[in-house]
């Protein structure tokens, strides 16, 4: 370009030279356009815009410098102008190469004196930083937007200053909206499912008072009225200047899928859970049936024995008294009903012995539970059996004696178990043989060991045995019961031990 | 009646119904009863006097009625003699084991004693062959 093309010098008194020279030193472009938009002035910076000369550029239509779209955006700019509104207008506008300039226009007509434009002048201030920095923000949104639509993300924004909420075409499409479909009045916390809106108001509301990032999971309602799960990972954007949050941003991704198989897997742990619980359930009350059964059969037998007995003297008492002829004295008949009346008795007793049991193990008994000494209580026991071992040739070995051993126990039904236990030996034992009884101390536990030489363990149920266990055992005792290796039988009663009493 | 008298040889470890089956056997039916509280004196006593049969309770202390049957068979002579349990506890074995041990009969408790009787002559068969 011929620098003699441009004003770069004039004397004072040369107008036309003045403004030539103003014209081309202006740091913006400078136009005149006459009314059918031909160019009729233009100075050097609008040249280098379009990169032409000025040959190529004076006396042309507009048409000749810009493409068919933005001359459509520059009538419609004229037609704006023309009604009164000269706001400026953006361009982009492209040079021979291609090159895209960001300007930004302004158009003032030329009114005759009827008020007709005559022409147009429009000038531009450069705004190319903006722009470019514009270009590559669209350029980096548009990158941005396929990334997340890959990852089926969308993005919000939220200005806190001027209640504005903005939310991507994906983060719409996540809630099932096309386009044009997003309700204008969308309110996000309506949207969230009952369950989760607290928690994530109370995210956001932190995310805002303390600037923090937030990452929650929740339900949202969708276009068709269903909800769906969303992740969102949020930040708060402080203003530097102020210290507070001014934005908050964030995105969203569909984890519907994810909570799907999670919550498939949770019902399939349920399931297992359930079916497993079901099962142990199941497998206890069969257990707890079967040794309910076994209980049962042993004090029906129990009660076979111990009923029939007695009842069997009540009955042949009976039956030889109506036997007149068995009778002889008055003695003789005075003798059967005694018998009868004692075994009545016995039968009384066994009664309420089998009532004891089941009232022991209904609680319903109360089996009370005093510090008391068992080696005392065992002693006593075997004192008042003395005699009845003496009647069987019996021998009782107590090892190192019988020491004082503390526990917690009812006297009385604990007398009552001991003294079955050791009366058990003494009928079981053949004559001449031992009744060992000792008792032995291990750690927070006594055991009284009561040991016979009879049968390994005898058949038939033990009423007795029951009602011992039932009190033992609500003493937070067990009773068991051992073959000796064809030796005998061997008893443990083993009860909680009250502190030594040093 | 000619001759000795049967004699039953009776375990049982209840004294009120020692006493009944006593009287019962003895008044009623005509026969010598001896009395065994145990396995132990009943050893004793077939030892010192072969019975002409047995009447056993099941349940015995220390020997049971079974355990005191086999070890009663042992005795010279105790092979054949026959055996009829008297018993509470009728429902702890059945008839096949029962008569595996060679038991005729099996009484339940409570009895009447003329039936006692009756059952008794029919395992002992006709008397004074």
């Amino acid at each position: 370009m011929q620098p003699s093309s441009y004003g770069t010098h004039a004397t004072p008194d040369d107008t036309g030279g003045l403004a030539r020279l103003v014209a081309d030193n202006a740091p913006s472009t400078l136009v005149y356009l006459d009314a059918d938009l031909r160019i009729r002035f233009a100075n050097r910076h609008c040249y280098e815009l379009f990169g032409r000369t000025p040959r190529e550029v004076l006396g042309r239509p507009l048409a000749d410098l810009l493409d068919p779209r933005t001359l459509r955006y520059a009538l419609a700019h004229r037609a704006e102008v023309e009604r009164g509104n000269l706001a400026p207008r953006d361009y982009v506008l492209s040079d021979r190469e291609g090159d895209r300039k960001f300007v930004k226009v302004h158009a003032v007509p030329n009114r005759d004196r009827s008020g007709r434009s005559v022409g147009y002048f429009a000038c531009t201030s450069d705004n190319a930083a903006e722009r470019v920095t514009r270009a590559a923000l669209s350029a980096a949104e548009e990158r941005l937007s396929f990334a997340l639509a890959a990852c089926e993300a969308g993005i919000w924004v939220w200005d806190l200053a001027a209640h504005t909420a903005h939310y991507t075409a994906e983060f719409k499409a996540l809630l099932g909206y096309g386009e044009g479909e997003f309700p204008p009045d969308f309110g996000f916390f309506g949207a969230l499912h009952a369950e989760d809106g607290a928690a994530m108001f109370d995210a956001v509301a932190a995310a805002i008072q303390d600037g923090g990032v937030f990452d929650r999971e929740f339900r949202i309602r969708c276009a068709d009225g269903g909800y769906r799960w969303l992740r969102c990972i949020g930040r708060a954007i402080v203003d530097p200047a102020t210290g507070s949050t001014v934005r908050l941003a964030g995105t969203v991704r569909d984890i519907s899928p994810r909570k799907q198989v999670e919550s498939r897997l949770r019902e399939a742990q349920a399931l297992v859970q359930a079916t497993l619980e079901g099962q142990l359930a199941a497998a206890e009350q069969q257990g707890e049936r079967e040794r309910l059964d076994q209980v049962k059969r042993e004090l029906v037998a129990a009660a076979g024995h111990e009923l029939r007995t007695p009842l069997a003297s009540i009955i042949a008492a009976l039956e030889l008294l109506c036997e007149g002829k068995a009778l002889g004295t008055e003695r003789a008949a005075e003798s059967f009903l005694r018998l009868a009346l004692r075994n009545a008795e016995r039968l009384a007793r066994v009664v309420e012995q089998w009532l004891d049991v089941e009232r022991i193990d209904l609680g319903v008994t109360r089996v009370q539970a005093v510090a008391l000494d068992l080696g005392a209580l065992v002693a006593r026991v075997i004192a008042e059996r003395a005699a009845a071992a003496q009647r069987h040739s019996l021998r009782f070995e107590t090892g190192g004696g019988l020491g004082s051993v503390l526990i917690r126990g009812d006297a009385e039904r604990l007398r009552q178990a001991v003294a079955h236990l050791i009366s058990g030996a003494i009928d079981r034992s053949p004559p001449g043989a031992v009744v060992s009884v000792r008792i032995e101390v291990h750690g927070d536990k006594a055991t009284l060991h009561v040991e016979d030489e009879g049968p390994e363990l005898f058949s038939g149920a033990d009423l007795g045995l029951s009602l011992s266990k039932a009190i033992v055992e609500r003493l937070g005792g067990t009773l068991g019961c051992t073959g000796r290796q064809g030796k005998g039988a061997a008893y443990q009663l083993e009860l909680p031990r009250l502190a030594a009493a040093n | 009646m000619t001759g000795p008298r049967t004699s039953i040889l009776h375990v049982e470890d209840d004294p009120s119904l020692q006493n009944l089956v006593r009287i019962t056997l003895e008044q009623l039916g005509g026969y010598a009863v001896r009395t065994a509280a145990n396995g132990y004196q009943a050893l004793d006593l077939a030892r010192q006097a072969l019975p002409d049969l047995l009447l056993l309770d099941l349940d015995l202390p220390g020997m049971n009625g079974i355990a005191t049957l086999r070890a009663l068979r042992e005795i010279d002579g105790m092979g054949e003699v026959p055996v009829v349990f008297l018993t509470a506890a009728s429902d702890l074995m059945g008839d096949a084991e029962f008569r595996a041990f060679g038991v005729r009969e099996v009484l339940p408790k409570p009895f009447r004693p003329r039936q006692l009787v009756q059952a008794l002559a029919r395992v002992l068969g006709p008397r004074g062959d």
